[in-house]
């Protein structure tokens, strides 16, 4: 486990380095697909609902706020 | 330039998003409208507000309730943010507000955003407070306070772009619920009981969980040659949870976008599961602690040792071990057909915007189909810049 984490943090460092996209070549992340946060509203929903069915949450982003479940 | 696109890269900015959700399964009706406000402003300062109102039409199990009966609820939740970017970095502090008949949250939150590398490596890092209050309703107009719950939660993010057609997301998250007391730690359900040695009880649960979960997500642009159908973007997503109560979850999650002219198909597969805390007993078909545990049992894994040397009940279906797959098929189209409407006022801002219909199908099993049942999911959404 310690060696795969150890592995992508390196992965991630060089991949970081290297710099790999030129400001005049995000066109394609650019697209809202490619954009995380492009459903953070439908994604707070989402989160919430699961948040009232299943015992665990979180991992992509802090929703907060209320219990809506009582 | 650079300091413009950095902040481009933390949120949707200059937008304004209506949002209806409907949620339904055999206990629970839910309509939650929504809206979400972006700007930013010319000086680097970003602002964001939303609002929205859960109206919880039936009442579900989860509440205590064990036949469906007429139940009317309101949740009502407000926020607002406010970022500064400074260089290639984003301090932005955000507070939410929620209130329902017998709960109220408040929720706030410092985040950090640094941009590096050409904006191919984004950093974030963000610490959140709440403080809510729990209570009992006795009746429209009376309820009893129970106890409080505070929560202390951290995330890190890191987004990379990889090549111009694939970028990554992965995040870690880690937060504690409650500090020892019922004052400051209640997580049960006022409501719920649970078959403790033959006998109803309110269940009991420890007053402090530490969560932590890991998540990876890969953004895959794949460019098609054709104009009608240019692209398919796959995200595909892993998330690892564990807490010191003893659950763990798996959950991959994959999307698929498919533009089809000014339409864009998305669809959606989740499958989750999870196994069950360490004070969790049941009888084979529901929670029930019965022979050797009808005082209730220890959380054999709390990091805290009063949790551990405690006796803890619960009749919460999410805490026992389950599966769960959903689907989702979701239908995006831009307005510029709008443009043609010139009798509209305002049609040409109308027509920047985009409307999106998604309909859902959550399918449970184990002793969460047992208390809940599947679920239908639906989503309206109109977004326009602003």
């Amino acid at each position: 486990m310690k060696f795969v984490a150890l592995s992508f943090l390196l992965a991630v460092a060089a991949a970081a380095g290297c710099a790999p996209v030129k400001p005049y070549q995000r066109e394609y992340l650019s697209l809202r697909p490619m954009r995380p946060t492009s459903e953070a509203s439908e994604d707070r929903f989402r989160a919430h609902w699961q948040s009232s069915r299943e015992g665990s949450e979180g991992g992509f982003g802090a929703a907060g706020g209320g219990c809506g479940c009582n | 330039m650079i300091l413009l696109s950095s902040v481009r890269a933390a949120a949707d900015i200059d937008t304004v998003t209506l949002r209806g959700n409907y949620w339904r399964d055999r206990n629970t009706r839910v309509v939650q409208p929504a809206i979400d406000i972006n700007k930013q402003l010319p000086t680097g300062t970003q602002i964001s507000a939303h609002y929205l109102l859960d109206a919880i039409t039936s009442a579900s199990v989860a509440a205590g309730v064990l036949r469906d009966q007429p139940f009317t609820e309101l949740r009502n939740e407000a926020g607002f943010s406010v970022g500064q970017a400074i260089g290639p970095v984003v301090v932005t502090g955000s507070y939410s507000y929620s209130a329902e008949s017998d709960y109220w949250s408040h929720f706030a939150q410092l985040s950090l955003l640094l941009s590096l590398f050409q904006n191919n490596t984004i950093i974030t890092g963000s610490i959140g407070y709440s403080n809510d209050r729990v209570a009992l309703r006795m009746g429209p107009t009376l309820y009893n306070p129970i106890g409080g719950l505070q929560t202390v939660r951290g995330v890190a993010t890191l987004t990379q772009s990889i090549t111009r057609h694939l970028q990554l997301t992965a995040s870690y998250e880690v937060g504690v619920l409650g500090f020892g007391s019922a004052d400051n730690g209640w997580q049960a359900n006022v409501y719920r009981t649970v078959n403790l040695g033959g006998a109803p009880a309110r269940e009991s649960v420890p007053y402090q969980r530490i969560r932590q979960a890991a998540a990876l997500a890969l953004y895959w642009h794949i460019s098609v040659p054709s104009r009608y159908m240019p692209y398919i973007v796959f995200r595909p997503s892993y998330r690892f949870y564990w807490d010191d109560w003893g659950l763990m979850s798996h959950t991959p999650e994959l999307r698929m976008y498919v533009p089809m002219g000014p339409f864009e198909w998305r669809v959606t597969g989740r499958y989750y599961s999870q196994n069950q805390v360490s004070f969790w007993s049941d009888d084979g078909v529901r929670p029930a602690y019965l022979g050797n545990a009808s005082q209730g049992l220890h959380c054999s894994s709390c990091f805290s040792a009063a949790s551990r040397s405690a006796l803890w009940y619960t009749a919460d279906p999410k805490l026992g071990r389950f599966t769960s797959e959903f689907f989702e098929l979701r239908f995006l189209a831009k307005l510029r057909g709008i443009h043609a409407w010139k009798w509209l006022p305002g049609h040409d801002w109308l027509a920047e915007g985009l409307i999106e219909l998604s309909y859902g199908h959550y399918v449970n099993g184990g002793f969460a189909h047992t208390a809940f049942g599947d679920a239908e999911v639906a989503g309206l959404t109109l977004e326009w810049p602003l």
